[in-house]
């Protein structure tokens, strides 16, 4: 595991999972959103051009990462809108709101990383430990 | 950190039926028992991690018949194995299960003839790919050129390759013919896909995606059956174009919001399965049937997908060879799915025949001769069954058989499968060039990702040949014509 992003990918035959650290379900969810981005773009620089407001409301911490990673993926294939820097406020642990920034892919700037087809339930779990939060989630590619 | 789900390789038991076939005996919660097609070569990959223990799962759906069963391409997927093949009865609660059919739903291949040999494409090869590369969009984050209104849309929904054709002249009805299911489901209901899945199927017709799609030009480089090869139209050193893409954004939002819907209608039925990307409802619901008319949407959504990309890589050809494309005799072989769940009428246990709902979750369907759902043309010799390998050894053109039909309800495989992860994959291409190794081999491959050529270099992948060895060794389907390729472009 990365100290300094929080997050690695799994291995898995024929998909990719993330698994993913945060002192907080904020900093989880944050990473995890991060990772994605890394998976669609690579290390592409991304500017944070436009600010989308974003509220989710879940039936557990689990299906919130869920939503939150497929209403991201949603914006990028429907808008190409890419990821630079979020805020995030949690309301207990099954509801967002905040604001995340990006741009819109450009070829030219972006690399084109993997694409990403879907947010599985495999395997999916999101943990409350005593040093913090931990979570996995496979995607399938 | 703790938890944390790795590759585990399967314990249960296996028992040897012969040498291609494997049976996972009925223990706990299994309706049904376990088939696995292989031998024990490719075994030892497959036992590597829990490709089995999902064969066993699948066995845990309500109203599966005869056997949970796995092709010899089996890989560890999400809920079903990728290589799966499930046939559930619906008039005694058989189920469907977003998760036999995939996100990527009517994924397949199909293959294209032409009159160029390899000698004719030689010297042109490069710019060919180039050609190809450039007219037809690939990889992630690009949109098609062709973009369809909402009505339009609807209409691909339902009539799929058929509309592409007549409303925009984008091939002949010939192609038509020679596609599975003539490139249309019945009873596609527009009424039931999310208007996010609209969002993300409106911009995205005629284009390849990324990972493991790919348009290959190859060449035929063996005929192992002179009869079938003629009535499909191949010879040796003949020049053929494979096209592997599926239903894009399109499919992945119906399949998504598929697995929200019955996931959460599940505990209605009172239906419980070992895995939740296992969710499923009964065909007779309304669940279980709104999900068919939006995966039946997707589905035609991908057969107009590969007509238009047919139909951009003819017009490349006629560029490039400055002729019209009947007079380079591109002409279709056939096209294939394999990624969809079926109705389709078939006999099992005695003579009776009966309706079933049929998974093919990265499989391939495999008619046999004289079977009305096959074009005229190949009624005599079986439908063509289209297996790609990986991008630098061969890929098959083979034929169904009543092999298939007493055994796997008309199945076989679907490629070669995987054997690395895409992780090991890139790690191990480290300090190479999967381009300059491959065109070393005379192949030119084009790919906009940077770990994308990596993950999908031939080590990936197990040895086509392995697996159609299994496959023809078990009468499942037989050998036609194997190619190698020469020109590739992937996302």
């Amino acid at each position: 595991m990365s100290q300094h992003k929080g997050y690695e990918f799994f291995e898995h035959t024929a998909d990719t999972g993330l698994r993913v650290e945060g002192q907080t379900l904020e900093e989880l969810l944050v990473r995890a959103a991060k990772g994605l981005t890394e998976l669609l773009v690579e290390d592409s620089a991304v500017a944070a051009r436009e600010t989308r407001a974003i509220m989710l409301r879940a039936e557990s911490a689990e299906a919130l990462l869920l939503a939150w990673l497929k209403e991201l993926l949603y914006w990028f294939n429907t808008d190409r809108f890419v990821l630079a820097s979020v805020d995030l406020q949690l309301v207990g642990e099954t509801q967002l709101q905040g604001s995340v920034a990006g741009e819109r892919f450009d070829p030219a700037k972006h690399a084109a990383g993997t694409e990403v087809k879907g947010v599985t339930y495999h395997q999916l779990h999101v943990e409350h430990t005593p040093q913090g939060w931990e979570a996995q989630v496979i995607f399938d590619v | 950190m703790a938890g944390v789900a790795v590759p585990q390789a399967w314990h249960g038991t296996l028992q040897r039926l012969d040498e291609y076939r494997w049976l996972i005996p009925k223990t706990g919660g299994m309706r049904v028992p376990g088939l696995v097609f292989a031998d024990e070569k490719l075994l030892r990959d497959i036992s590597q991690d829990q490709a089995l223990q999902q064969v066993a799962n699948v066995a845990h759906l309500p109203g599966i018949v005869r056997h949970s069963m796995a092709m010899p391409d089996i890989h560890w997927g999400y809920g079903f194995p990728i290589g799966g093949v499930a046939a559930t009865d619906p008039e005694h609660g058989g189920v469907i299960a977003p998760g036999g059919i995939g996100f990527d739903i009517n994924c397949g291949v199909r293959l294209i003839k032409t009159d160029l040999t390899l000698e004719d494409i030689q010297p042109k090869r490069r710019q060919l790919v180039q050609a190809l590369f450039d007219a037809i969009p690939t990889g992630v984050g690009m949109s098609g050129d062709l973009t369809v209104t909402r009505e339009e849309l609807e209409h691909v929904m339902v009539r799929g390759a058929r509309w592409v054709v007549e409303q925009k002249g984008y091939g002949v009805p010939e192609d038509v013919d020679h596609t599975e299911s003539r490139g249309a489901l019945d009873g596609a209901d527009p009424s039931k896909v999310s208007s996010r899945a609209y969002q993300r199927g409106g911009d995205q017709l005629g284009t390849l995606g990324s990972g493991n799609h790919f348009l290959e030009v190859q060449v035929v480089e063996t005929i192992f059956d002179e009869e079938a090869a003629d009535a499909f139209g191949v010879s040796l050193g003949r020049v053929l174009v494979m096209i592997h893409s599926g239903s894009r954004g399109f499919g992945y939002q119906v399949c998504e919001d598929y697995l929200d819907v019955i996931g959460r209608a599940m505990s209605k039925y009172q239906i419980s399965v070992p895995d939740r990307q296992l969710a499923c409802v009964p065909v007779h619901s309304e669940e279980g049937n709104n999900y068919l008319g939006a995966m039946r949407c997707a589905a035609n959504y991908a057969w107009a997908n590969r007509q238009c990309l047919m139909h951009l890589m003819r017009t490349v050809f006629e560029r490039v060879f400055g002729k019209p494309w009947r007079e380079l005799g591109l002409h279709l072989i056939y096209d294939v799915a394999h990624n969809i769940a079926k109705l389709e009428r078939h006999r099992f246990s005695g003579n009776q025949e009966r309706v079933l709902c049929v998974h093919r979750k990265g499989a391939t369907r495999a008619f046999p001769p004289h079977h009305p759902d096959i074009p005229n043309a190949y009624r005599g010799v079986g439908q063509p069954v289209i297996i790609p390998g990986d991008m630098g050894r061969y890929s098959y053109l083979l034929a169904g058989t009543d092999g298939a039909m007493e055994q796997t309800f008309g199945t076989v495989c679907h490629g070669a499968g995987r054997v690395m992860s895409r992780h090991q994959a890139v790690r191990e291409a480290a300090g190479r060039s999967i381009e300059q190794e491959l065109a070393q081999q005379g192949i030119t491959v084009m790919g906009r990702g940077r770990k994308g050529l990596a993950e999908e270099q031939p080590k990936a992948y197990k040895d086509v040949n392995d697996v159609v060895d299994v496959v023809h060794g078990a009468g499942l389907a037989k050998r036609v014509a194997r190619m190698r390729p020469v020109g590739v472009i992937k996302g």
